[in-house]
């Protein structure tokens, strides 16, 4: 079920985000989402695009090095704690989580969140087990505007 | 009072030392022909015979040694006895090309024993002595040739080895270190421990010390002997020859005396091997007068240098060489330790990179930093810092493998490091050591 995200490597040095988004504007692709990872040498951006591999097609033209991969996106109730509780799901089934981050979303009333795991499958099937709202590449396709 | 261990050799009248030298080569030239294959070889291709060397005078008529004749040699095409003669071997590091295998009979390792005590002994030493060795133990010529020389001399060797800091700095307190022999990073190394700790260097019990097998510099000598309260000599030797002691320093520390009743040394133009006179930078060879099991002939060291003969206050006659002022080939020595670029090469593509990289190495705090830079291969890209890291580890760990040392690996964005039009700078060394 789980979605596609891109991944973009960076140097760590002024205007390279600038860079790699104009490639993605230019080829018209559109942004649902944006995390920055970086270290003192380089930077890793990964985004919920509408096109990721057209994406990835573009900014290998234009000599970045990115990739797409599977991640885990799940909706989750819009109130306080919500997240604290997809959390504990987590670590009760000695899930480790890489990173997460959220995606714009226009569902009234609830949050997207991207999860980065070792396993989609086994992350998946625990979390549906705990009544999680597993998000398909489709729905969150949907949340683009045509 | 100047101390000498062989006080009628160090002390020989230059022309004595001569004819010494000549009469030891004409045997030794008879020795390596008859046993050794290899060399026979390259003098029946130059058309010399043992009988057309005659002395000192004729040893340009012999042909060349260098690292690829090692090589082509490997592993045992240089032994000059029977394999069941030699009692030792020692190993320069790098990869199975570039590594060359010495062998030693006890012959031999006498002879290298006394030409480190004479080192030790010019540095003030003697049977009272409490000797620390912390050059590595092992394959490495450092440890056990300082180890034999203080053996000889007849002062209490503490084989320590290197590492363990904190262990090395408690035997130095508990048992009054005199001679303290190591790189000399490592020693600058100690010497900041033991301010750290709060000894002064009226505390600390060393009175010299011996440090060698990397470059260093009058800055680092100075700041060396400040903290440690000590006089630091410098020791030049390599494996190939037979290990430190080749060449030593004396109180005057104005360059080191070479072993010339052992060693024969000549500086030439790296380019066309001509022969130098004295007094000009040129690449430095050396010819084994007396080892028997490994006796190299005009041996080229690719260290550039310059050679003095004269009178020199100690009252030795030994001709003396100054500090090597670099390489005539792309060897670097980061922490004591030979790395040529082709053996980073090497690894790289093993484990699957370009062969696009670059090697910064730098000196902080009397230590040798060694970074390497290596491009990513796009398809290798992952989404998380983790597997980054985890690359770097891999690279790193397979570095240090061959190497011996272990580089900080710094994995960078594809076609990030500059490619230049001519030669490629691989190698960025911004240590002013000459």
């Amino acid at each position: 079920m789980a979605v596609k995200q891109l991944s973009v490597l960076a140097e760590n040095k002024k205007g390279s985000l600038k860079e790699i988004l104009t490639v993605i504007a230019e080829a018209g692709i559109d942004l649902r989402s944006i995390s920055v990872a970086d270290s003192e040498r380089y930077g890793i951006f990964r985004m919920i695009v509408s096109d990721p591999d057209g994406a990835v097609k573009a900014l290998s033209a234009a000599g970045f090095t990115s990739r797409t991969n599977e991640v885990v996106a799940v909706a989750i109730p819009d109130e306080p704690g919500s997240l604290l509780h997809l959390l504990n799901v987590l670590e009760k089934a000695d899930i480790n989580l890489e990173y997460m981050y959220s995606i714009i979303n226009s569902e009234a009333g609830s949050a997207y969140m991207v999860l980065r795991v070792d396993d989609n499958q086994w992350t998946e099937s625990i979390l549906e087990k705990e009544g999680v709202d597993i998000l398909t590449e489709e729905r969150v396709k949907a949340s683009f505007k045509e | 009072m100047e101390q000498y261990y062989q006080r009628e050799i160090e002390t020989m009248e230059p022309s004595e030392l001569k004819k010494l030298q000549s009469e030891k080569l004409k045997k030794q030239v008879r020795h390596v022909y008859e046993h050794n294959a290899y060399y026979r070889r390259l003098m029946d291709e130059k058309g010399v015979k043992p009988e057309d060397i005659q002395g000192v005078e004729d040893l340009c008529k012999l042909p060349f040694l260098s690292k690829q004749d090692l090589k082509d040699a490997y592993p045992t095409g240089m032994l000059s006895v029977p394999m069941t003669d030699c009692v030792r071997i020692h190993s320069t590091s790098g990869t199975t090309g570039k590594r060359v295998i010495a062998f030693y009979t006890q012959h031999d390792i006498d002879l290298w024993d006394e030409c480190c005590a004479r080192a030790i002994v010019a540095t003030g030493g003697n049977e009272d002595s409490i000797v620390q060795v912390c050059y590595g133990y092992g394959l490495f010529t450092g440890g056990m040739g300082l180890h034999g020389g203080a053996g000889k001399v007849g002062a209490l060797t503490l084989p320590m080895s290197s590492g363990n800091t904190e262990r090395q700095i408690q035997f130095m307190m508990d048992l009054g270190a005199s001679i303290l022999c190591c790189t000399p990073s490592y020693a600058a190394y100690i010497g900041e421990s033991l301010k750290e700790q709060g000894y002064m260097p009226e505390d600390i019990p060393l009175k010299a010390g011996i440090f060698g097998a990397e470059p260093w510099t009058e800055e680092m000598r100075q700041d060396i002997e400040k903290t440690l309260g000590i006089k630091a000599y410098d020791i030049y030797g390599l494996t190939e020859i037979s290990g430190p002691g080749v060449a030593f320093e004396c109180s005057e520390q104005t360059g080191m005396h070479i072993n010339e009743d052992h060693f024969i040394a000549e500086i030439i133009n790296p380019e066309t091997g001509e022969v130098l006179p004295e007094g000009e930078k040129g690449e430095l060879v050396f010819t084994c007068l007396d080892k028997e099991a490994f006796p190299m002939m005009r041996y080229r060291t690719r260290d550039i240098c310059v050679l003095h003969r004269g009178k020199c206050s100690c009252g030795r006659t030994f001709l003396k060489m100054a500090k090597p002022m670099g390489r005539s080939d792309d060897m670097m020595i980061i922490r004591g330790v030979n790395v040529f670029p082709s053996q980073i090469e090497t690894v790289l593509l093993k484990e699957g990179y370009t062969s696009n990289y670059q090697i910064i190495v730098d000196r902080v705090n009397n230590t040798d930093t060694f970074d390497v830079y290596v491009e990513f291969l796009p398809e290798d890209f992952e989404d998380t810092m983790k597997s980054i890291a985890a690359k770097e580890k891999k690279l790193q760990d397979a570095l240090k493998t061959m190497l011996g040392i272990s580089p900080k690996v710094h994995l960078v964005e594809p076609k990030s490091i500059a490619r230049s039009e001519g030669k490629a700078v691989r190698v960025i060394d911004r240590r002013k050591l000459v």
